[in-house]
């Protein structure tokens, strides 16, 4: 049996190649993120090995670090016959302060205490020297170079409570392992105590003088005692120590790219699966003529499972060998290229991926290995080889389907009532279930859908409506085979739209925080209880880089039945053009008087658009219509909003705006416009500039990059879609030479062949691309849902585009078939087998 | 054998009908060479042969005697190695394959020995299949008149799976008339059909000629069937062998003995 296997196989190599690439491709990427993963972490490793070279000996607060060692105890480490040197680890979190035209970044800094002894701080200096008094620092080159700061700059941080503290950059460094992306400053042990909350250090490394005994020195250190007394390691210990406490980017890593990969391996799966059900159906008379001279079941079914083992191993170790080819430049490019990344292919890495492999090959080619011993010895003499497998959709598959499907929504919508990360997890295991449901469905789903779309190509007459037929009636002939195509794209295009709005949504929910808390993409603010001088305004207004303004001035009053509630004096007219209002009633009524209130205190206080309102202030009390309900969410305030001009008369004593938006002018670089607005406001005291520009193109920026790594990813997925997608058609070409072969002989041409098989892969790729669209668009609406905060936004460009991406591999994932199919002479009709 | 007759052309031939008949297709120095080398097989050896339209001619020999290779040929369905096949002042050796292609569509019908409709259409699409590739509409008087004359009303819209042999036979007969070709070619039409449903076919083929004025080349083994025929072409050995016109079963059988002898 396993030389009719082998010789089986040879004869199909070609038909496998197609198969083996899509094995190729995903285990590729498998073993691609394991070495690169393994080579990250290792260098980290290293590094972070490095940063401890220089301790022989540590003493760290008891119970692993929960609390921090007094500061007393270097001095008194220092103070010990036989030690070097000692240094005081602690790492503060301050926030930056927007310096002059700086941009203050979001994230908070890490701020490090230096060890004075050079080797015991092991500083990875670029430039500069280190710390040695009292501020100076070194700043990390990473935020160096994304705040534009260098060597003789002054940077200022503010601590725990609040003290700013204006350091003087003396030198530059890598940043280290642990940073991640935050800015990394390292001073000197005596800032780093002033900037933190509760003082302490959270260990102390020394290095021993030549000739010292270890053991003497760490009973020394270790009788220092005293309360809460602490923990002395060896070198080795806290270099094991400090690696597994480290979260490196590779670790972090490592799980949603293998979960990016294992959607791969799923597609691939499918294509897999799909390929040896058509090898089975197209060797059916084979095989049924091996059954009739007598092979057992049981050697027909070991005979694919050889073939698909065959396969999966080969094309696995193949994939390794790309993944680690890939890893190498990846790592190089992740890693800044400073660092030197080995490249670690481990024998774990290796055996997995091949695992793996071959598990999913052998996996996929099982059912069909199954349907295969079913052929009944009947099947060597059946006349219509026509590659319908006769069997349409059970009562029990379709039961399954539609169960699934509506326990999957029925999950998806309580996750998504649930507020909370607990409530997306929800979401994700419910669109799971949902869409095995569809998957399952398949084979009833889309032969119909494919029919439509065909009807909707046809046209009304003409050869093309012919065409057209022809390819519809091929592409659903074998409902499964059909189902099973596009399903491995339908999972590619499903995951590509849902993330695309995820994205979006999450763009324009931050969008919309940063709309609330800064209406403009410039904000002058004053530091001062007093409000923006009127000069500063006037000044910044008469720049050509700047566009309009809006003035916003802060106060409280009492309604009568609403309560104490803050008072907003805003142009409204203006702040139509910087800002969405969205809500019921007139704007213009409020500018011609009336009050605007927020939809929460509107309805707290039962009043509504029309209704009457007293306010009473400072200067009298005075009744007002509601004139516009502003709905949640689109304008930064709570209670009520009334023009500057009533605001004035209501509140004489506020006369300066609190803060002053203003929008660059179009067609004027936000950049420029920065620095001329910083330069205006320069040396009026107590002005400050706040961009949210930079604030929201960061964040754009940030989730860009996160989507195109992830789309990078899923179109990998895609593209295995497409090539089983090109090896179902081949299959079918070959599979139905004769009838292309009576097609032609009836006198379609060469170009209607070829138009046949791009509109049959058109049809399946269609198909996917809709259903996947509009699957993918209402997960990601359930997981919108799910988390507070976020609006569900569908941008219906990107997933229309990558509907329509999906369809256009699939047309060209008929090129070759329909080439081939094309070139089919008329006689092959009418050859007998 | 009966070589000398290969050079007669069939215009010279005596003819039954009053008129003068035209040539439909006619084969000049037809050669065709499967292979090189020392496995080359000459399976039509410069062949001269005409075929007049309006007739009904079968074509017969032994097996592998170049039958199917030479209909193959009229027909445009495979390339020659030599010489011309004329489909009335078209040299279908010189087309370029979407003018052939074009050419079997709209001037030629088929009617193969098996595997003639394509599963995925029901029997009325598969009988209008050239004409709508042509994107043409059919003439709905004609198609009634095939359809009935067929005997196929009540299986329109099955599918191929869900017809008998004769039944798809006759689809693939209907098909080939729809279009008003110059020339049908039939390989063994009536090779799987019984006795009954296969004179049928042929009487239909024969009305076709008589009545509607179709031009029918027919390759065949059963004498019976080629006494449909107004004539009847011999091949043996890629060549022509001679021919009987106005055949009976006898004499077919006599001919084909002669050719054995
Ligand atoms: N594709 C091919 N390759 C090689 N030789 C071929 C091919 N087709 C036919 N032949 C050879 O050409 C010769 C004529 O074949 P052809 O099919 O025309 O015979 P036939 O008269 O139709 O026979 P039958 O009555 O058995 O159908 C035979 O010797 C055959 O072996
Ligand atoms: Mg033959």
């Amino acid at each position: 049996m396993l030389s009719v296997t082998l010789a089986g196989l040879r004869a199909y190599v070609v038909r496998f190649l197609l198969t083996g690439t899509v094995i190729v491709l995903s285990i590729g990427f498998t073993a691609g993120t394991l070495v690169l993963t393994d080579s990250l972490d290792r260098a980290g490793r290293a590094e972070i090995t490095a940063s401890a070279a220089g301790t022989d000996l540590a003493a760290v607060p008891p119970d692993d670090g929960a609390d921090y060692l007094p500061v007393s105890l270097l001095d008194r480490i220092s103070a010990l016959d036989g030690v070097e040197a000692a240094a005081g680890h602690r790492v503060v979190h301050a926030r930056l302060v927007g310096g002059q035209g700086r941009v203050p970044d979001r994230s908070p800094v890490r701020v490090l205490a230096t060890p004075r002894d050079a080797e015991l701080a092991a500083l990875p200096l670029t430039d500069g020297r280190a710390p040695a008094a009292a501020g100076e620092i070194v700043l990390d080159t990473r935020t160096a170079e994304r705040q534009r700061v260098g060597v003789g700059d002054a940077y200022t941080v503010t601590g725990a409570d609040g003290r700013q503290m204006e350091f003087s950059v003396v030198g530059l460094a890598e940043p280290s392992v642990n940073a991640r992306d935050h800015p990394e400053v390292r001073a000197t042990g005596g800032d780093v105590q002033r900037l933190a909350a509760r003082p302490g250090i959270e260990r102390v490394d020394l290095r021993l003088e030549a000739g010292a005994a270890p053991a003497d020195v760490t009973a020394a250190v270790r009788e220092l005692g005293g309360d809460p007394g602490h923990v002395v390691l060896t070198g080795a210990e806290l270099r094991e120590r400090l690696v597994e406490s480290s979260t490196s980017v590779a670790k972090e890593l490592r799980i949603p790219l293998l979960m990016l990969g294992a959607v791969a391996l799923i597609v691939a799966a499918f294509v897999v699966a799909n390929t040896f059900r058509i090898l089975v159906a197209q060797r059916t008379r084979e095989l049924a003529l091996l059954r009739t001279v007598g092979a057992t079941r049981r050697q027909v079914l070991s005979g694919v499972l050889v073939e698909s083992t065959a396969v999966g191993a080969v094309a696995s170790l193949v994939g390794v060998a790309v993944g680690v080819l890939a890893a190498i430049p990846v790592g190089a490019v992740v890693s800044d290229d400073a660092r030197d990344v080995p490249t670690i292919v481990s024998t774990a890495t290796v055996l997995w991926s091949v695992a793996v492999g071959v598990a999913v090959t052998v996996g996929s080619a099982l059912l069909p290995a199954r349907a295969a011993t079913r052929v009944a010895p009947l099947a060597a003499v059946r006349s219509v080889p026509d590659g319908a497998d006769g069997q349409r959709a059970g009562r029990v598959r379709i039961a399954a389907g539609l169960v699934a499907i509506a326990a999957g929504s029925a999950v998806m919508a309580a996750g998504a009532l649930t507020a909370g990360m607990y409530g997306l997890g929800v979401v994700v295991l419910g669109a799971a279930v949902c869409f095995l449901g569809v998957l399952v469905l398949g084979p009833r789903v889309v032969p119909p859908m494919v029919r439509s779309l065909g009807r909707l190509l046809a046209g009304r007459s003409g050869s093309r409506r012919a065409t057209t037929r022809l390819a519809t009636a091929n592409a659903v002939r074998n409902p499964r085979r059909a189902a099973a195509t596009s399903a491995a794209l339908l999972i590619g295009v499903t995951m590509v739209a849902g993330f695309v709005t995820v994205a979006e949504s999450t763009r324009a929910s931050a969008g919309m925080v940063l709309d609330q808390q800064v209406p403009a993409d410039f904000l002058v603010r004053s530091d001062a209880e007093t409000g923006v001088p009127a000069s500063a305004v006037r000044a910044v207004d008469a720049l050509p880089e700047t566009g309009p303004s809006v003035r916003l001035y802060d106060g409280t009053v009492t309604a009568g039945g609403v309560g104490t509630v803050d008072l907003l004096g805003i142009d409204l007219d203006r702040f139509e053009a910087i800002a969405r209002v969205n809500g019921e009633g007139s704007v213009d009524d409020v500018a011609a008087g009336a009050v605007a209130i927020d939809r929460v205190t509107a309805e707290r206080s039962g009043l509504g658009v029309g209704d009457d309102v007293t306010v009473e202030a400072d200067s009298g009390t005075r009744t007002f219509d509601v004139g516009y309900v502003v709905d949640e969410g689109s304008v930064p305030f709570e209670g009520l909003a009334v023009t500057p001009d009533v605001f004035q008369e209501l509140l004489p004593s506020v006369d300066r705006p609190a803060r002053v938006g203003f929008d660059t002018a179009s067609d004027v670089d936000t950049e420029r416009a920065r620095a001329a607005v910083v330069e205006a406001v320069n040396g009026l005291p107590g002005v400050s500039v706040t961009t949210y520009t930079d604030t929201r193109e960061q964040l754009s920026e940030q989730l860009d990059q996160t989507l195109l790594v992830v789309l990078s990813i899923l179109g990998l997925a895609v593209v295995i879609a497409v090539i089983g997608i090109a090896n179902t058609m081949s299959l079918s070409v070959h599979e139905r030479a004769r009838e292309i072969g009576l097609l032609r002989a009836l006198g379609q041409t060469q170009r209607q062949t070829r138009a046949m098989l791009s509109i049959e892969a058109l049809l399946l790729s269609g198909v996917a691309a809709l259903l996947g669209a509009v699957i993918g668009v209402s997960f990601a609406w359930a997981a919108v849902l799910s988390v507070e905060d976020l609006v569900f936004v569908v941008p219906w460009a990107q997933v229309a585009g990558c509907g329509v991406v999906a369809g256009a591999l699939g047309l060209l994932a008929s090129v070759v078939p329909g080439r081939r199919a094309a070139r089919t002479a008329p006689v092959v009709a009418l050859a007998t087998e | 054998m009966l070589v000398g007759m290969t050079t007669q052309t069939s215009t010279d031939a005596a003819s039954p009908r009053w008129d003068a008949p035209r040539t439909a297709v006619r084969a000049v120095g037809l050669s065709k060479v499967y292979g090189s080398g020392d496995t080359a097989v000459h399976a039509l050896d410069t062949v001269d042969i005409a075929f007049e339209a309006e007739r009904f001619t079968a074509i017969m020999g032994p097996s592998g005697s170049g039958k199917s290779t030479l209909m193959h040929c009229l027909a445009g369905l495979d390339a020659v190695t030599d010489g011309q096949v004329l489909l009335g002042d078209t040299d279908l050796t010189g087309l370029g394959d979407t003018a052939l292609t074009r050419t079997r569509r709209d001037r030629l019908g088929f009617v193969f020995q098996s595997f003639n409709l394509l599963p995925t259409l029901d029997a009325e699409a598969n009988m209008l299949l050239p004409l709508k590739l042509a994107g043409r509409q059919a003439d709905q008087e004609w198609f009634d008149e095939v359809v009935d004359v067929l005997d196929l009303r009540a299986r329109l819209s099955h599918r191929p799976a869900e017809l008998s042999g004769g039944q798809q036979q006759r689809v693939a007969v209907g098909r080939a008339l729809l279009n008003r070709p110059d020339v049908v070619f039939a390989d063994e039409p009536t090779g799987n059909l019984d006795t009954r449903v296969g004179s049928e076919v042929l009487s239909f083929l024969r009305m076709s000629v008589r009545e509607l004025g179709r031009t029918v080349v027919m390759v065949t083994h059963d004498p019976s069937a080629a006494a449909y025929a107004d004539r009847v072409v011999l091949l043996a050995d890629g060549r022509l062998a001679g021919e009987i016109t106005e055949p009976t079963a006898d004499t077919v059988i006599d001919g084909l003995r002669q050719l054995g002898a």
